[in-house]
């Protein structure tokens, strides 16, 4: 098979039965790869009602099948299981090597089941797979067991959980070696479940495209059109930091677990300057051009000598605004979020959780150990401790917000989740867009990284209120370069009155990144402006030898997210289950609160454009029908 | 200027070739005591195997055919140094630079036995034809170098049954330590060679061919004997010209690869030169060490002042499909004192570097020669492991010298 | 004649492996990191990419190495090339190469070195940082490069290696 590897490895840890699987030509075309292949397997796999940390649960880590050709920011990988955190679809995305190592490793993807009785390892070479004992890396933070590894299989690509994951701390996440990482929903656990400390890959396998001309002329063109992007310059230079400010600006940041929408000193803690004050150097993935990850160093002070990819939205905004953290603490909390294995966004949001009980006056010293306080990096790291050993409070924190609220009364109130998921950066209060709508829609739950506009306007933040729309905020010629089918792309962008339709877009926008997930490539802002179905189209075809429209490649993606969705229905998701934190509907934030009646409004709309059910959010059968599911 | 070269091998044809980049006017006669064009003899185990076809033995010459005339199935008789001139085939050819480069011929051990048919020696195209033609089943090889490992796989992947006979405790003796050479040793076997190693052959049996062979403790039943038990220089012709014979039995040579007449140089299989470590007199079989004696001999024929700095015995070599191999000293040819071995193994590599007075002294690896070039060349250049050290650790001055970062991990 | 090299700035290097991917997309028309005749070291602790491709040297030591007398100097130019119907893929130019820039193809089972895609490398056109560049010897690049390796090792290095800028 052109383009793929061709088979997928199947480990049964409780067995410790390893057998490869053949990839069917059916599910290459219909799932495409990546997050469609993992909706398939998830789908058909998992028992409904299943332990997310039981034996029965399955972790599928899938490539995408553009992962290997020169086409720009093709390196991604997911992996996704029942989601410890939300019990429904958890997915997670990342880029690196380490993809494109197991494509030539010779696998399109790697499927974890059962338990192991012991820590093991998994050692995937060309021909052979090894499970292998793990006790001497078992109980080490990630970065001691990468470079234990390292030594023993050199110039290998490591994947592994640290102390949280090995916890079972319900937000771990696994580290895709030293700097980058699968970080939501929970991933980390489920790993930890299964005893599987790391998995080592090395391979030196080809990956063969059936039109090889094809793939780098493609890929030629795939390039101009990135460096054409309105944000392709910013992004280069400064990476996601460009988005910290406009949201400041927005009054839509997470700040002290949102109780208010931005902090005064907001422009020196986290703008551009941060940039070229610590960062020293720009890191790429595996055939990116953006190259938006940045190493930073701090070489005084309390923090002096750390050393870790950062310069990232992610944990600048959650450590920074949301713990109140000074610049320098944030990027330390990197470091150590990286070396417990544990996700960035998440164990923000329930440091601050955490914190505002205490002022709250709801736990006190007695609980914690310690004093906690908005801003007190010694207190957050402590706590980021106690949280990926599990000691003291920790234990309790560990089970994720939603969990944790219900040890004490009232804390319910301070709980900012949607689907148990911890609600990360943006608040939608201070600005409603198709990105806010998408933390409800999102398949994996308070999440903002699976629904974006694709082109995000950044500018401006007039329309408040007017939940059916937001402001497009771009000329004609960004309009016309869209690649959007026209029929769709007029119903979703009134130019006239410079509005997008958020339900409308807010498909397109999952469908799109869904798809992108599925191929293997990056959702970084250059990239979602200018990269469209049409031009995939063509690469999957030269790739693959698969004659692939762009419609039926958007359809492959609708297909895995429907099939998602029944997989978290089937996992017990209920209509009311999408709904924000209720501070977001009660309590003022800017002047604002969102309205739970128009946002129920627009949500049925989405799902009305999706062919599901408007009541209760359910694929229609014949929506199920006309993707052949 | 007239130059004269004997041995129409690597060192015979390098030297023409360098003569002729760097005097497009002298005249250039080769005289090659084999009928046959130039071949690489490096290649015969693969031609054995049936890897390469016979026509790919014969290496591409751009030699110009106008200027340098080669004489094949032409021996020399004689050397007259003192009215610079040799003879071949009843004529005498003038000259005023004589190259030797006669090469070597293995050494057949005088015991009972040997000439009988079914007795090979592996040095020509034609001694692989005989074996092919002869199409032994079950061989006996004795001597376990290089050559005597090589041929042994490469008759075992034709189907034969093959022992090796070693007389020394270890296979490769003179190349590998223990450690590495049991791992040799290992991955042989383990393919189906036999090996015997502490035994000498003491008789060939057979009545009107080769039938088997006793050892000191057993009987070999076999149809064919390989002779690759070392080589011998071919310093007759030197010898009888009146030229000085080194210790070991090479024609003896300065750093300018001149021999003790001014006007005649040798390079090649035939002489004897210093070791580039040791500095010690030292015999160098090898094929690239030939075309670097070539090289300097060449030009210095023409008048430059070249200096060969050294042979350094260097073996690579695959044993089904694992690399190995050796450079520099073993540790038992070293003193013991201060010596400090940095060993690095894996599951399926092997690394062993011999370091003494903040010196590479010698490399072995199985398995995998990854950034065995760039180690190489500071043991080469005799550069402190010290100052390697301080190169990967420096970001500057690894910016300029990427390729050093290979060998990071054989310092840890 | 001079002939133009590739050069690689380590400082503007993001280490995406773009270049890697091209190489061997287009030599072998398939992705196998084996086959790229240029290699992107990437070294996260010293915070830096570097990249190791044939030099092109002046006296190469694969030249004199090989064992089959297939390398050869591009008559006309300085440009190291490869007679690959006569290799036998004995290896033993990759053990020579004090750059570790040799490369064993795995599909043809031959050694191959950076044969410069015959004067447009696509690795330079698909670049995203112009990290790597196609240029004449002798620019800045290649004088610090040869100021380095003076510095460390004293001329004598510089004989063996031969930088290729050194005239210039």
């Amino acid at each position: 098979m052109f383009g793929y590897a061709g088979k997928m490895l199947e480990v049964d840890l409780s067995t410790q039965k390893i057998k490869t699987r053949k990839l069917e030509p059916d599910l290459a075309r219909d799932y495409i790869g990546g997050i469609g292949f993992n909706a398939r397997i998830l789908y058909d796999e998992i028992p409904a009602g299943a332990d997310p940390l039981g034996p029965d649960n399955v972790l599928v880590f899938s490539v995408g099948c553009l992962v290997g050709t020169p086409f720009p920011t093709a390196s991604r990988m997911e992996v996704s299981a029942k989601s410890p955190l939300s019990d429904g679809f958890g997915s997670s995305n990342s880029g690196a090597f380490l993809g494109l190592r197991l494509k030539c490793a010779g696998y399109d993807g790697l499927i974890i089941k059962g338990q192991a009785q012991k820590p093991v390892y998994l050692l995937i070479e060309e021909d052979t797979t090894e499970i292998k004992e793990a006790s001497f890396i078992w109980g080490k933070d990630a970065w001691e067991s990468i470079d234990l590894l390292k030594a023993r299989h050199y110039g290998a690509e490591i994947m592994l959980i640290g102390q949280a994951g090995e916890n079972l701390v319900r937000f771990a996440s696994i580290e895709n070696g030293y700097y980058d990482g699968f970080g939501r929903t929970g991933m980390g656990a489920v790993m930890g479940s299964k005893k599987l400390k790391a998995v080592v890959v090395r391979g030196s396998k080809p990956i063969v495209p059936a039109d090889p001309q094809g793939v780098l002329e493609l890929s030629a063109k795939g390039q101009k059109l990135i460096k054409s992007a309105s944000s392709y310059q910013a992004f280069c230079a400064y990476g996601t930091m460009n988005a910290t400010i406009p949201y400041g600006g927005f009054n839509a940041l997470s700040v002290h677990n949102y109780s208010r929408g931005t902090l005064p000193d907001w422009k020196q803690k986290a703008g551009r300057q941060i940039v070229d004050i610590y960062g020293s150097r720009h890191i790429a993935c595996q055939s990116c051009i953006i190259a938006c990850g940045h190493l930073a160093e701090i070489n005084e002070g309390k923090y002096a000598g750390t050393l870790v990819k950062d310069m990232e939205i992610t944990p600048t905004v959650s450590y920074s605004s949301n713990v109140g953290l000074s610049t320098e603490a944030s990027i330390k909390s990197s470091e150590l979020c990286q070396r417990y294995g544990i996700d960035m966004s998440s164990s923000g949001s329930v440091i601050a959780f955490a914190m505002e009980l205490y002022q709250k006056g709801i736990i006190n010293k007695d609980d914690v150990g310690y004093e906690l306080a908005f801003g007190d990096d010694d207190a957050a790291f402590a706590l980021l401790r106690d949280i990926s050993l599990r000691q003291g409070i920790g234990d309790i924190l560990a089970e994720g917000v939603k969990r944790a609220a219900e040890h004490w009364p009232g804390a319910d109130d301070y709980a900012i989740h949607v689907k148990g998921v911890e609600v990360p950066m943006i608040d939608p209060r201070g600005r409603w867009s198709t990105w806010t709508l998408g933390m409800l829609t999102n398949i994996r739950g308070g999440d903002h990284l699976r629904c974006r506009n694709p082109v995000e306007n950044l500018r401006y933040n007039e329309n408040l209120h007017y939940y059916q729309k937001e402001r497009f905020g771009f000329k004609k010629p960004m309009y016309d370069r869209l690649d959007m089918p026209e029929n769709l792309k007029s119903a979703a962008i009134d130019l006239e009155s410079d509005t997008v339709d958020i339900a409308i877009m807010s498909k397109w926008a999952e469908d799109l990144i869904n798809l992108y997930n599925s191929v293997g490539i990056c959702i970084r802002p250059p990239v979602m402006e200018t990269i469209g179905p049409t031009i995939l189209a063509e690469l999957y075809t030269c790739m693959t030898g698969i004659p692939m429209s762009p419609d039926e490649l958007m359809m492959g993606s609708e297909r895995a997210w429907n099939l998602m969705k029944l997989f978290n229905i089937r996992h017990g998701e209920v209509a009311s289950d999408s709904k924000f934190p209720r501070r977001f509907y009660r309590e003022l934030q800017s002047g604002n609160i969102v309205d739970e009646d128009k946002v129920q409004a627009v949500l049925e709309q989405y799902w009305q454009a999706r062919g599901w059910d408007s009541g209760t959010g359910h694929p229609l059968p014949e929506t199920e029908k006309r993707l052949g599911i | 200027m007239r130059i004269i070269i004997i041995g129409n091998g690597a060192a015979g044809n390098q030297a023409a070739q360098t003569i002729q980049n760097y005097d497009p006017e002298a005249e250039i006669t080769i005289l090659g005591a084999e009928s046959i064009p130039f071949y690489s003899a490096c290649a015969l185990p693969d031609y054995l195997v049936g890897w390469i076809k016979r026509d790919q033995l014969f290496l591409r010459s751009s030699l110009d055919r106008h200027r340098v005339e080669i004489c094949l199935g032409q021996a020399v008789e004689d050397i007259k140094p003192d009215r610079q001139a040799v003879s071949a085939g009843g004529k005498l050819l003038f000259y005023d630079r004589l190259i030797i480069a006669s090469g070597s011929r293995p050494i057949l051990p005088n015991i009972p036995g040997t000439e009988l048919p079914g007795n090979f020696v592996i040095k020509s195209v034609y001694d692989i034809d005989r074996i092919l033609s002869y199409n032994p089943r079950r061989i006996a090889v004795i001597g376990s170098g290089n050559i005597g490992i090589e041929v042994a796989e490469a008759l075992a992947s034709r189907g034969c049954q093959v022992s090796i006979i070693e007389m020394m405790s270890r296979i490769m003796p003179r190349l590998f330590d223990e450690q590495p050479a049991m791992l040799i040793r290992n991955i042989l076997e383990e393919n189906g060679v036999e090996i015997h190693t502490g035994e000498k052959a003491r008789e060939v049996i057979g009545k009107n061919r080769a039938e088997g062979l006793i050892t000191d403790c057993r009987r070999i039943s076999c149809d064919a004997v390989i002779w690759a038990a070392g080589v011998r220089q071919n310093t007759e012709l030197a010898r009888a010209a009146g030229i000085e014979i080194g210790g070991l039995g090479g024609i003896k040579v300065d750093l300018q690869m001149k021999t003790s007449h001014p006007a005649i140089y040798a390079c090649g299989d035939c002489v004897e030169t210093s070791d580039l470590l040791t500095g010690k007199p030292a015999l160098c079989l090898l094929w690239s060490c030939a075309k670097a004696q070539a090289e300097v001999a060449a030009r210095n024929c023409l008048g430059e002042e070249i200096i060969y700095p050294g042979a350094l015995k260097l073996i690579a070599e695959e044993a089904y499909g694992k690399p190995c191999m050796a450079a520099g000293l073993l540790e038992e040819e070293l003193d013991r004192t201060g010596l400090k071995i940095i060993e690095k193994e894996t599951e399926n590599t092997y690394h062993r570097i011999l370091i003494k007075n903040e010196r590479i002294m010698g490399i072995q690896a199985v398995g995998s020669m990854e950034a065995m070039g760039p180690l190489l060349y500071f043991m080469k250049k005799m550069i402190a492991p010290s100052e390697i050290k301080r190169i990967i650790n420096s970001p500057a001055l690894l910016k300029n010298m990427p390729w050093m970062l290979a060998i990071d991990k054989y310092w840890q | 004649m001079k002939q133009k090299r590739l050069y690689h700035n380590a400082s503007l290097c993001d280490g995406c492996g773009l270049c890697q991917l091209v190489c061997a997309l287009e030599h072998c028309g398939q992705w196998n990191h084996y086959q790229s005749r240029i290699k992107i070291v990437n070294d996260m602790e010293r915070e830096a990419f570097y990249a190791v491709c044939c030099t092109q040297c002046e006296e190469a030591p694969c030249i004199l190495t090989c064992l089959m007398n297939t390398i050869y100097k591009q008559p006309g130019s300085d440009i190291t090339v490869r007679d690959l119907y006569h290799c036998i893929g004995c290896r033993a130019c990759e053990l020579a190469c004090p750059f570790d820039a040799a490369v064993f193809d795995v599909i043809q089972e031959k050694v191959v070195n950076c044969d410069l895609c015959g004067g447009r490398p696509l690795c330079v056109e698909y670049c995203p940082n112009h990290a790597l560049t196609y240029d004449y010897p002798g620019d800045q690049a290649d004088k610090k490069r040869n100021q380095a390796a003076l510095q460390r090792f004293g001329t004598s290095l510089l004989e063996v290696f031969k930088f290729s800028g050194k005239e210039g």
